[in-house]
């Protein structure tokens, strides 16, 4: 929380930068907007969360972030490379390199074991990485033992802790999240937490979350807050009380707004 | 490495695919096996014939063997002094070749069980690889030498009957081939052609060299063959012997590899549908659609390879046992043995290999198109039924079967009964593809509106129309199978039964003893004297006209007069011949004559085959060796006829049943292939719906689970997979019931012409067999249930939504 206070940090270019993003949905007869013209930086080295209610846009926000989709309107950059343009393939191999995911739950392929699946993205990119750097991953969030194990013999907060392992064995520019702790109690859930504030904190890395949970949010830097698919609110801890009541309670106005 | 490793954990789900591929290369392999050993090869006769020589091809007989031309004596005269007085060649030897009959006393020795037995000359001996196995070669003219099979030993006295003569001889010699020899000076008593030219070279004379002589001394007057064209010579009256063991193996092969390609796809379909999860999250972190296909594709070219080395292991072992059913059944001639080449083999293992590849390749696609964003929602199902693929299958069959039916309407009649088949096939392609978007409806049509079960099984048909459909596909498969293998079986039956009972042209029919043809002219001569109206014989023969051979039949009841022939009306109009012309032929023996002719119908029981009729006098004066093929007695007692006729291996039978027996033997070939058609169809699709039903139950144990937990009682969730698997079986079957049956009216309608051309068209009915195919529609439902139950009974034995 006390970020903002080492104000000599320097700050170079956003991670992710989104430009008038428009996003809408067919449906049957009706179309929903999921994206209204969302313009977002995502900084370098910070935890970034996105809150807001059911239907607000914020996983589709994600989406069109790191090219799991395409957005209709507006520009996507990623480390600096535009979006816009790329085939499947092109924009498969950017994922590969410059994103790492962490998802709410089925993170791990089952018939591979923790260290095979923290190999998978490298050995996909055709890449030989050392199986020390995914052992050093899997150490990292504390599950240097289980590394032979299997995800059916794994509980869900080591999953969830093997996909950040996973994540992060390329070093990709941003690890996203969407709700890595939906699926967990409050204990394993703040683990897994913790090892994402580490991945920022200790290798000053960038991590973008999805969430609906102020208790998570609480734990990131910058809290974007979306409605009807534009950005509704913003609290930075720069210059912000980030505490899970604050963030509620701006949620709770949101929800009521919309 | 990554398939493979996930290939290792998911083996139990691949099974089905696996077994199928296993149980198709073997069938491959073991036909492909038993084919090739069926292959014309140079005959054991011919071996040490280096060259030999044949006369011009001259047509074709009605039974679709090759017929030769004849030399004349001096033509062959000629050949052999020209040839034989080159230093290069050791002897040149003309073959004389003549039916006979072995008789020890009223007992047949020979075996005629793979067509006529045929003796030739001593001379021919040295160009067969045969070797004296007890006893001394011939010396004197009253001898004989006879296959060791014969059980008889040298110093034996035994009769050979020709078609015209009887001679005593003793057994100078037995020997490890299938030959009979006899004296060069009887053989050219017994005929006058000469069928081949064997030629032994010189030891040590160049192979080439002798060829080139053999061609420049032989020029245009025969065909000259070495090497492995000598397997052209065929064994008599064998060249078609293997050809129904042939046809069935290459049905088999087709319906394997069909079937083949139809369950590992499914399996794979499957797959993805099950593992898009997975799919999108290997997409999610990295995987680009090529990589994700390739893994599907290195998965299933493992199955295949896996499955391609065992299943040809096995189908190595298997073709003798094949082969060895066939010659029983009596589809494959008797001397058939198993000679083992790679070809096939490697020929069935790449086709399982590439039986896999394309059994996965659209379920590849599939795959390849999972988005990465399923991997981001908690629980993906997808709504959408009816794939772009689906529909653009359902339209290409649709609009196949639409074009084909109007084919079927304005073809000939042969071709519209293939293409008949085609409409029933495309039609089920058809019904397969669409299967999505009319399950649902069909569904929704269930009663019960009240019942939560119903309810249920709406619900399940609208969003997993795809896994339905899966299950409904064997079903259909089956059906269509069924109804057109049984339907076609039944109906050519019927047929056949109705409209060949023809008129045999006597009360007592004369045949080989113990079964089989061939009546010597001495049967006939006494038959005659005890009979109380002329013997109606008919001598299968032919003649030469300006080199194009004509089938003759040698009459002895209503014959025509001597140097005259009848020639139908049809042929004589082909030939332009006039009734009262004078026309020049070629005999069989090779020489020529002029005949008168008479343009006349000719006799019932010839009129099918032969064009020309001669008197029996006239046919058998060119024609020395030929047995009569048929004759018929009235006015005479079979019992003692026969008893007058054992000495000749010739029996006399009532007429009575002799058709009915002919139609019930041909009905008995026929309903083998049926079965054994269907047998193999059904196999394979009750492993492809346990396959599906235990794939697709389990993949859904989670919801199966699910509504245990919420109250559900244990037999209520069994009930609905059973009622589910019932219900889309159930339409799986009629569907295919009724979609096959165009198919069969159009057979049935193409057949009308099949008969007595006399007759005319005649009326054929479509006879669909329905308490034998409700049978099989039974043993599918009881296949299917049982599929459906246990993984949904096993899937509850688990513990809760996991």
């Amino acid at each position: 929380m006390q970020h903002d206070e080492h104000g000599d940090l320097v700050d170079p270019a956003p991670v992710i930068v989104l430009d008038e993003v428009s996003k809408k949905y067919v449906s049957g007869s009706h179309t929903v907007t999921a994206l209204d013209g969302v313009s977002l930086d995502v900084e370098r080295a910070r935890f970034t969360t996105i809150m807001g209610p059911s239907g607000s846009g914020k996983s589709t926000l994600l989406h069109c972030a790191v090219g799991l989709d395409r957005p209709d309107l507006g520009a996507v950059t990623v480390d600096g490379v535009d979006l816009v343009g790329l085939g499947e393939r092109e924009l498969t191999e950017l994922r590969r390199e410059k994103v790492g995911f962490v998802f709410q739950s089925y993170n791990l392929v089952a018939s591979l074991t923790a260290v095979q699946n923290t190999l998978l993205p490298s050995r996909l990119a055709g890449v030989r990485t050392r199986t020390d750097a995914a052992l050093a991953a899997l150490e990292a969030v504390g599950l240097r033992d289980r590394a032979s194990h299997r995800p059916d013999q794994l509980s869900g907060g080591e999953q969830q802790r093997v996909a950040i392992a996973r994540a992060m064995v390329t070093r990709p520019a941003v690890v996203c999240a969407d709700e890595p702790t939906g699926a967990l109690d409050l204990n394993r859930g703040r683990q897994v937490l913790d090892h994402l504030r580490s991945v920022v904190d200790d290798l000053g890395r960038t991590v973008f979350v999805v969430t609906h949970d102020p208790s998570v949010a609480a734990r990131g830097d910058r809290v974007v807050f979306m409605a009807d698919g534009r950005i509704a609110d913003e609290l930075d801890s720069r210059r912000d009380r980030l505490d899970a009541r604050t963030i509620a309670l701006l949620l709770t106005k949101l929800e009521a707004a919309a | 490495m990554i398939a493979v490793a996930m290939l290792g954990h998911r083996w139990r789900s691949v099974l089905g695919g696996f077994i199928t591929l296993v149980l198709g290369v073997c069938l491959m392999t073991a036909s492909g096996t038993v084919i090739v050993s069926s292959l014309p090869t140079v005959l054991p006769r011919l071996e040490n014939a280096t060259v030999v020589v044949v006369p011009h091809q001259a047509g074709t007989r009605y039974d679709g063997s090759t017929i030769r031309a004849s030399w004349s004596e001096s033509d062959v005269e000629a050949m052999v002094d020209r040839l034989s007085s080159d230093s290069r060649i050791r002897s040149a030897v003309a073959e004389r070749r003549f039916e006979i009959r072995v008789m020890d006393g009223n007992q047949i020795v020979d075996d005629s069980a793979d067509g006529p037995v045929t003796a030739t000359g001593w001379s021919s001996f040295l160009l067969g690889d045969g070797s004296i196995t007890a006893g001394a070669p011939l010396t004197e003219p009253n001898q004989i030498v006879v296959p060791d099979s014969y059980g008889l030993d040298p110093g034996d006295i035994i009769t050979i009957l020709t078609a015209t003569a009887s001679w005593t001889l003793m057994v100078a010699a037995t020997t490890d081939s299938d030959g009979v020899f006899v004296d060069d000076v009887l053989a050219a008593e017994a005929t006058a052609q000469v069928g081949l030219i064997g030629v032994t070279p010189t030891p040590g004379a160049d192979p080439k060299e002798v060829m080139t002589v053999v061609q420049t001394v032989i020029g245009d007057h025969g065909v000259v063959l070495a090497a492995d064209d000598r397997a052209a010579v065929r064994p008599d009256g064998g060249e078609t012997r293997n050809w129904g063991g042939v046809q069935l193996l290459i049905l088999i092969m087709l319906i394997t590899a069909f079937v083949s390609v139809f369950v590992v796809g499914t399996t794979f379909t499957f797959q993805v549908a099950v593992r898009r999860r997975e799919l999108a999250l290997i997409r999610a972190v990295g995987g680009t659609p090529g990589q994700v296909r390739g893994m599907l594709l290195r998965e299933a070219v493992t199955v295949g390879v896996a499955a391609a080395v065992v299943g040809a292991f096995a189908g190595v072992l298997g073709s003798g046992v094949l082969g060895g059913w066939l010659v029983e059944t009596g589809l494959l001639a008797h001397d058939w043995r198993t000679t083992l080449s790679p070809a096939p083999v490697a020929a069935a293992m790449l086709v399982g290999i590439g039986t896999s590849v394309v059994g996965v390749w659209s379920a590849s696609g599939d795959a390849a198109a999972v988005s990465p964003m399923e991997a981001l929602r908690p629980r993906a199902r997808t709504t959408r039924t009816m794939s772009a693929r689906r529909w653009v299958v359902t339209a290409g069959a649709g609009m196949l079967a639409t074009g084909l039916a109007v084919g079927t309407v304005h073809a000939e009649q042969g071709l519209s009964i293939g293409l008949a088949m085609g409409v029933s096939a495309a039609l089920v392609v058809t019904a397969a593809a669409a299967a999505p978007a009319y399950l649902p409806r069909l569904f929704a049509l269930a009663p019960g509106r009240r019942s939560p079960l119903v309810e249920l099984l709406r619900a399940e048909a609208r969003t997993g129309a795809g896994r339905l459909a899966a299950t409904m596909l064997p079903a259909l498969l089956i059906a269509a199978l069924a109804v057109t293998l049984l339907g076609m079986n039944a109906t050519v039956g019927g047929a056949l039964a109705e409209h060949s009972s023809g008129d045999l042209p006597g009360e007592t029919a004369l045949r080989r003893a113990g079964g089989g043809t061939g009546v010597t002219d001495a049967s006939v001569e006494r038959a005659a004297r005890l009979a109380a109206a002329p013997v109606v014989s008919t001598l299968s023969t032919g003649v030469y006209v300006n080199g194009r051979w004509v089938e003759a039949v040698g009459l002895r009841a209503d014959a025509p007069p001597a140097d005259t022939v009848r020639a139908s009306p049809a042929f004589a109009a082909e030939l332009g011949w006039e009734h009262g012309d004078s026309v020049d032929l070629t005999w069989r023996d090779g020489t020529t004559g002029r005949v008168i002719v008479n343009i006349a119908p000719l006799p019932a029981h010839a009129e099918l085959w032969a064009d020309i009729a001669l008197s029996h006098e006239l046919a058998r004066k060119h024609d020395r060796s030929t047995f009569i093929s048929s004759a018929y007695v009235d006015g005479v007692d079979p019992a003692e006829l026969s008893l007058l006729l054992a000495d000749q291996g010739v029996s006399a039978e009532p007429v009575t049943g002799l058709i009915e027996a002919g139609i019930a033997d041909e009905l008995a070939m026929l309903t083998l292939f049926t079965w054994v058609l269907l047998g193999l169809a059904l196999g394979y699709a009750a492993v492809s719906t346990a396959n599906t039903l235990s794939l697709a139950t389990a993949a859904r144990r989670r919801d199966l689970a699910l509504l245990r937990v919420i109250g559900a009682h244990r037999r209520q969730v069994v009930a609905l997979a059973l009622v589910e698997t019932a219900s889309t079986v159930g339409v799986g079957l009629l569907v295919g019931a009724g979609l096959s049956l165009p198919g069969l009216f159009a057979l049935a309608h193409g057949m009308r012409d099949d008969f007595d051309p006399r007759q005319g068209l005649v009326a054929v009915d479509v006879v669909v067999p329905w308490l034998t195919v409700g049978l099989v529609f039974v043993a599918c439902a009881a296949v299917s249930l049982v599929a459906a139950t246990v993984p949904a009974v096993r899937a509850l034995s688990r513990q809760g939504p996991r």
